[in-house]
């Protein structure tokens, strides 16, 4: 017998080969020493392989996870049924249907007190909870956010019009859910601010730009849902 | 790794319902093997965000885990299926930084594996995009020919050839 094609070996390793096969391969190995060396050899890089230890992140990475699914519902979560005349007919809440998580609600109030705030404000801190309209004209987190990374522009001004409707509509938001769940959305802010501040300090790196377009999408998840819980369908 | 199959069906029933703390339990249960095949499939540049992302991902879907394999099993094909479908945009952004340059990474991780493993690991990197991740499915995940053509897009023919082109290069790193 000639020497097999290596895959011929990588299909015997492997338990692919017909048993009349497997009989001409073994008896040529019994001879080849060359073939039978190299088959030693795919066994062992195979055996290495699955006796490879499990690896771990550097970091503890469950904050960041927590983070981002804190939208998605808290632990236990209280949910207000929607009626369907607030239902708006987006793709989005289509596919959640008529019900909405108090915490999901509240995010209208909160998201007017940390978004309507000057630039400077932003980057400083939580803002003290206010409902209230925005001020007329171009929002200065708009603009930070986009400086910071351009690619957001549109979900940062997607999200200002989304705090518009939402002011225009404030007066069916509860105070007591915003005061619940202030806390929550504070972590998100927080997340959103010091990624604007890092991307100040280093422009253009992809883990910031990530992160910030993570909390900043959060942000307008809620606002999405929030505006079709507090606008009638127009 | 240790599989709990029975306590992960509860906290995964229990994650479904809205309960983070259960959700948590699975994540510490499970990212060490998750972060690993992000590790050996991506490279180690982009091992932490596929991670978190594999479980943001399973918490949006938890919905549609029906029980009928164990999570660890739902999970990691969830994981895989995301690893796979961020591959282009990954080798992009992988170029655009290295300046054309190929798509890997050698950082290590901190808990680095000893002697021949460190190896094959470091080995592992270095192989052609294709040939490593079908080795990583077949060899370390398990995954048959079939079920890895159909998560690539390729037949189970090229997943052997690719499979034994990888061991080919990973004989001669090794020796």
């Amino acid at each position: 017998m000639t020497h097999p094609e290596s895959q011929t070996l990588s299909d015997y390793l492997d338990g692919d080969l017909s048993p009349l096969e497997a009989g001409r391969l073994e008896s040529h190995l019994e001879e080849c020493a060359s073939c039978s060396d190299l088959l030693r050899e795919l066994s062992d890089v195979r055996r290495v392989a699955r006796t490879l230890p499990e690896r771990f992140p550097e970091r503890d990475l469950w904050p960041g996870i927590s983070e981002a699914i804190l939208g998605e519902g808290s632990q236990h979560p209280k949910v207000i049924e929607l009626h369907p005349w607030r239902q708006r007919p987006s793709e989005e809440s289509g596919r959640r249907g008529f019900r909405l998580s108090y915490f999901q609600a509240a995010a209208a109030g909160v998201i007017l007190a940390l978004f309507s705030g000057a630039a400077g404000a932003f980057l400083h801190g939580p803002q003290p909870t206010s409902v209230g309209v925005p001020a007329a004209g171009p929002s200065p987190w708009v603009e930070l956010v986009s400086q910071a990374s351009p690619e957001l522009g549109d979900a940062a001004r997607e999200v200002a019009q989304m705090e518009v409707l939402l002011a225009q509509h404030s007066d069916r938001i509860e105070e007591e859910t915003v005061r619940i769940l202030e806390k929550n959305l504070g972590i998100i802010d927080q997340a959103i601010r010091e990624s604007v501040r890092a991307l100040q300090s280093d422009p253009g790196n992809p883990f910031l730009e990530k992160h910030l377009a993570r909390s900043v999408e959060s942000k307008a998840t809620y606002l999405r849902e929030a505006t079709a819980f507090v606008a009638p369908v127009s | 790794m240790t599989v709990r199959p029975k306590e992960d069906g509860r906290d995964a029933e229990l994650a479904a319902r809205g309960d983070q703390a259960a959700f948590e339990r699975l994540y510490r249960l499970h990212h060490g093997r998750v972060f690993s095949l992000a590790l050996r499939m991506a490279g180690a540049q982009w091992a932490e965000d596929l991670t978190q992302d594999v479980f943001i991902r399973a918490w949006q879907k938890l919905g549609t885990f029906r029980g009928e394999s164990s999570f660890g099993t739902w999970l990691y094909r969830l994981a895989v299926n995301l690893i796979l479908s961020r591959r282009e945009t990954l080798r992009r952004r992988a170029q655009r930084e290295a300046g054309g340059g190929e798509v890997l990474d050698r950082m290590p991780s901190r808990e680095k594996p000893a002697g021949l493993a460190l190896d094959c690991e470091a080995a592992i990197q270095r192989l052609p995009e294709g040939a490593r991740q079908v080795f990583v499915l077949y060899e370390i995940e398990g995954y048959p020919h079939a079920d890895i053509g159909r998560m690539m897009g390729i037949s189970s023919g090229t997943s052997k050839s690719q499979l034994h082109r990888a061991r080919m290069m990973l004989r001669d790193y090794l020796n």
